[in-house]
């Protein structure tokens, strides 16, 4: 890839929020570089529910959140079609909740602006058989179910269709001014000058600000996520009452996705069975049934939160564009807080400060044009060009299934592998969901490896994390899954629980 | 509804290799035997390795009887001494005392072309070229090769445009095929090599046909000596009076069948293949009758996988003890059931072969 070496923008961090700005800026026409360090949508946009917020989870508490997930929701079912699912969403109310809540919860929706409606609770258990038979109340709401890492590359494909060189496996190695810009040394060897640094490296946005000798007010609150295998509700299920632990069940893919906790922690700490437990608590109260579905794996990621008092839950979901020229860096631009369903508002805020410390103007097109990234069929429902491989359209494709859990046929992984952003199997893993089902890659990791011509040793190492999320699930079917996976694995001298740093 | 009752001997209860081995050996010795086999065992979807002590006269015992019965089946296993490597499809090697046509590429064949078959996904021959250069200093070519003929369906066709290749096209004085589909004729590889003139041998990898042939030739034995094998059958209960049992109920679909018996083998495996059942984060007996606990195990670094591993069937001096503490007189346990046993923690096959082999006459004495 060429490389400039003097560009007006070089945006940090490669998740929606940071590919979400390379997009809106290269559409206005700005040079922009992003590096991000692992791979795109590797921290908290990859470990997030995979909700498309409707807003109304924050109706009662946090209004500011909930009109910007309201407006923005509607925006993304637009454009960014392809990795959507529009199920819509429930809130219920289990047998011992208040049910003064929903005295608050329907006109804070229609203050927000969302279209929410009392049901009848015989209505819903027609649909969703295996909601609790005791639920007291109803609501529906235009929530839905989302890839994130499909919308990240979305970005990533899109950015770079305008103009925008866009890296993954490119870390910050140490940036520092130089005379009215800014000068970063990129993966030890590229050295890059900006006249504008946008910092949106999420929960390492401190780290990245303090590298410039600026600082931002955050706070890192930790997530976790329980994967059950195959769609236990059709639409995604809230708990109706104010916000709190195991409250959602999201109907997402091939699986059913349970969340979340909220708890300090910092950025790559493990789920543990102590969180699982609680969550399948949680949601039995609506759920009865979660406590035998067939658990996959759990995850953590961490929310970068703006800080100022507030903590985990009481924290708000807003986000702020900080300019620190007050801090005395002048061309450093942060962003912080905000969730994945505002990340276009994030990227359209954060570009519009860039704009103006560039001294240049050009109206943010964000929102206006589709997220296409495959170009010349519409882009329906979980369409994509590596689909258009599995239907065999391509000649000299192989459509044998080399991941049977989640259907992707090793000429899709050879596709994707051929890509100069896929390094190891989890890049791999994270543009095919190959490896993501419920034998989490039992399976299919050596398909995943030599498509990559990776050895045992990558082999080891990545099959090492996938564990660090299957070890707080090991019971029942799973336990008896992973114990065929040692069978499996031995063949090839690889000990699938040792974690390989 | 119900299927015809049976009467037997013994009834054997798993039909994969610990069962079919103790059932050929009783049969062997003139009891009537039925083994009741409920899905794809274990066997069948291993690598087919088996690895044999060869300090022990039982193991020695064991080869002697199943290689000749093998050679009448039409495939040609040797034990060797000197285990041989078979190469995985990712380039690791595996270490086998048993080694049949298509595995005996040993350690000492410095001089070899690995093929790659386009269109056969389980074997990247640059792949294993590289990991086998890494591990063990082998430096195998890599080689593809695209065939204009299936294997399965015109293997004649296939041999000779293959043979060819490698006769013309390669160097090497052994060559290392992917897994072959398990109907590939027998044969087939020694009618490669008459055509290139070089020593054609295939990689090893689980889900592949290698277990699933050595599960055919142990079926095979069986039946020619006179075991009923009941294909489709689960157990559902075991009748236990005082010390003994004296009947069990299978099912087969919406069907059940009654078989009364003088002594029983439970064969039915560890908690992959069910003969062990999870519940919560434990390992139990599903049928509820038998105790179970977990053995000292090394080998895999997470406890709790491995203690679930090594779980199995508690027995005493063989003999199965209920969760009542009482062994019973005539059930024994062989196989990955018991604790310990179980692959990769236990030796594997050849372990559960040769102990099933020698658990025979314990069980005749019993009847």
């Amino acid at each position: 890839m060429p490389m400039r070496s003097r560009v007006e923008v070089l945006i940090i961090g490669g998740g929606a929020t940071g590919t979400g700005i390379a997009r809106d800026l290269a559409m206005r026409g700005v040079e922009v570089v992003l590096v991000e360090a692992g791979d795109f949508a590797a921290g908290a946009t990859g470990a997030n529910h995979g909700m498309l917020h409707s807003g109304a989870r924050y109706a009662v508490n946090d209004p500011m959140s909930a009109r910007e997930c309201t407006v923005e929701g509607e925006v993304l079912k637009h454009i960014a079609r392809f990795c959507i699912e529009d199920t819509g969403g429930l809130f219920v109310s289990a047998r011992d909740d208040d049910e003064g809540y929903m005295d608050r919860f329907l006109p804070a929706c229609r203050e927000a602006g969302i279209r929410a409606r009392e049901i009848d609770v015989a209505e819903v258990l027609g649909t969703e058989p295996g909601l609790d038979p005791g639920i007291k109340a109803a609501v529906e709401v235009p929530d839905a179910s989302i890839d994130p890492f499909f919308l990240t590359l979305g970005n990533v494909g899109s950015a770079r269709a305008h103009g925008a060189i866009v890296m993954n496996h490119a870390p910050v190695r140490n940036i520092r001014r130089s005379g009215r810009r800014f000068e970063a040394m990129i993966g030890g060897k590229e050295r890059i000058t900006a006249d504008v640094v946008v910092n949106a490296a999420g929960s390492w946005a401190g780290e990245t600000a303090a590298m410039l000798g600026a600082s931002i007010p955050m706070c890192v609150d930790k997530g976790t996520m329980v994967v059950f295998n195959g769609r236990l509700v059709g639409r995604l299920v809230n708990r109706l009452r104010p916000p709190s632990d195991g409250d959602i069940l999201v109907p997402h893919r091939t699986a059913t996705i349970l969340g979340t906790t909220s708890s300090a922690g910092a950025p790559g700490a493990p789920a543990t069975s102590a969180e699982v437990e609680r969550l399948i608590v949680e949601a039995a109260a609506v759920y009865p049934g979660i406590r035998t579905a067939r658990a996959v794996r759990a995850y953590a990621g961490t929310r970068p939160l703006l800080g100022g008092g507030s903590t985990g839950r009481k924290a708000t979901r807003t986000f702020q564009v900080i300019d620190h020229g007050p801090d005395g860096v002048d061309g450093l631009i942060s962003v912080a807080g905000g969730k994945l369903t505002t990340f276009r508002l994030m990227a359209e805020k954060a570009s519009d400060a860039v704009m103006e410390k560039l001294g240049r103007t050009a109206r943010c097109r964000t929102a206006d044009e589709e997220i296409a990234p495959f170009d010349d069929e519409p882009s329906s429902l979980f369409d994509l060009e590596a689909m258009r491989y599995r239907r065999g359209r391509s000649e000299g494709v192989s459509l044998a299934p080399a991941c049977g859990c989640e259907a992707v046929s090793r000429g899709e992984l050879e596709l994707q592998a051929s890509s100069p952003d896929v390094m190891d199997m989890g890049d791999l893993m994270r543009r095919t969901r190959a490896g993501m089902g419920y034998c989490q890659a039992g399976l299919c990791a050596v398909s995943m490896a030599s498509a990559i011509g990776a050895g045992t040793k990558e082999l080891r190492r990545y099959l090492g994390e996938r564990w660090k999320g299957v070890e707080p699930v090991l019971f029942g079917e799973q336990l008896r899954q992973e114990a065929f996976k040692a069978h499996l694995m031995k063949v090839y001298s690889v000990d699938h629980t040792e974690a390989v740093e | 509804m119900s299927l015809p009752d049976v009467d037997a001997d013994v009834l054997v209860a798993g039909g994969g290799a610990a069962g079919l081995v103790v059932a050929t050996r009783l049969a062997l010795d003139g009891r009537s035997v039925a083994v009741a086999s409920s899905a794809t065992p274990a066997t069948s979807l291993s690598t087919g390795r088996v690895l044999l002590d060869h300090d022990d006269p039982g193991a020695e015992e064991w080869a002697s009887f199943f290689l000749a019965q093998f050679r009448r089946q039409g495939a040609h296993y040797v034990m060797s001494k000197r285990p041989a490597v078979a190469m995985t499809n990712l380039g690791t090697g595996m270490k086998q005392s048993l080694t049949s046509p298509l595995f005996d590429w040993t350690s000492k064949d410095r001089d070899v072309a690995v093929v790659g078959l386009v269109g056969n996904g389980d074997l990247d021959p640059d792949l294993v070229s590289l990991e086998m250069g890494r591990s063990r200093r082998a430096k195998p070519r890599p080689y593809w090769f695209s065939p204009s003929f299936s294997p399965e369906l015109d293997p004649g066709g296939f041999a000779e445009e293959l043979g060819g290749a490698l006769m013309n096209d390669v160097a090497e004085g052994t060559v290392v095929l992917p897994p072959l589909p398990h109907s590939t004729p027998y044969g087939f590889l020694a009618e490669l090599r008459k055509r290139s003139g070089k020593k054609v041998v295939e990689a090893a990898t689980p889900l592949s046909w290698p277990g699933r042939r050595l599960q055919t030739l142990l079926e095979g034995t069986a039946e020619r000596l006179g075991v009923q094998v009941l294909r489709d059958r689960r157990l559902l209960s075991i009748d236990v009076n005082g010390r003994e049992a004296d009947r069990a109920f299978l099912s087969s679909g919406v069907r059940t069948q009654r078989v009364t018996f003088n002594g029983l083998v439970l064969a039915t495996g560890n908690v992959v293949s069910g003969g062990l059942a999870v519940s919560g984060r434990g390992v139990v007996d599903p049928l509820g009758l038998f105790r179970v606990s977990s053995a000292r195990a090394s080998g895999i670094s997470s406890g709790q996988l491995r203690a679930t591993l090594s779980s199995g069937l508690v027995t005493r001096r063989g003999k199965a003890v209920t969760t009542n503490g009482v062994s019973l007189r005539n059930v024994f346990a062989v196989g990955s059931l018991l604790r310990g046993m179980s692959y990769p923690l236990g030796r594997g096959l050849g372990d559960v072969m040769v102990h099933a082999w020698e658990t025979a006459p314990a069980v005749e004495e019993a009847l």
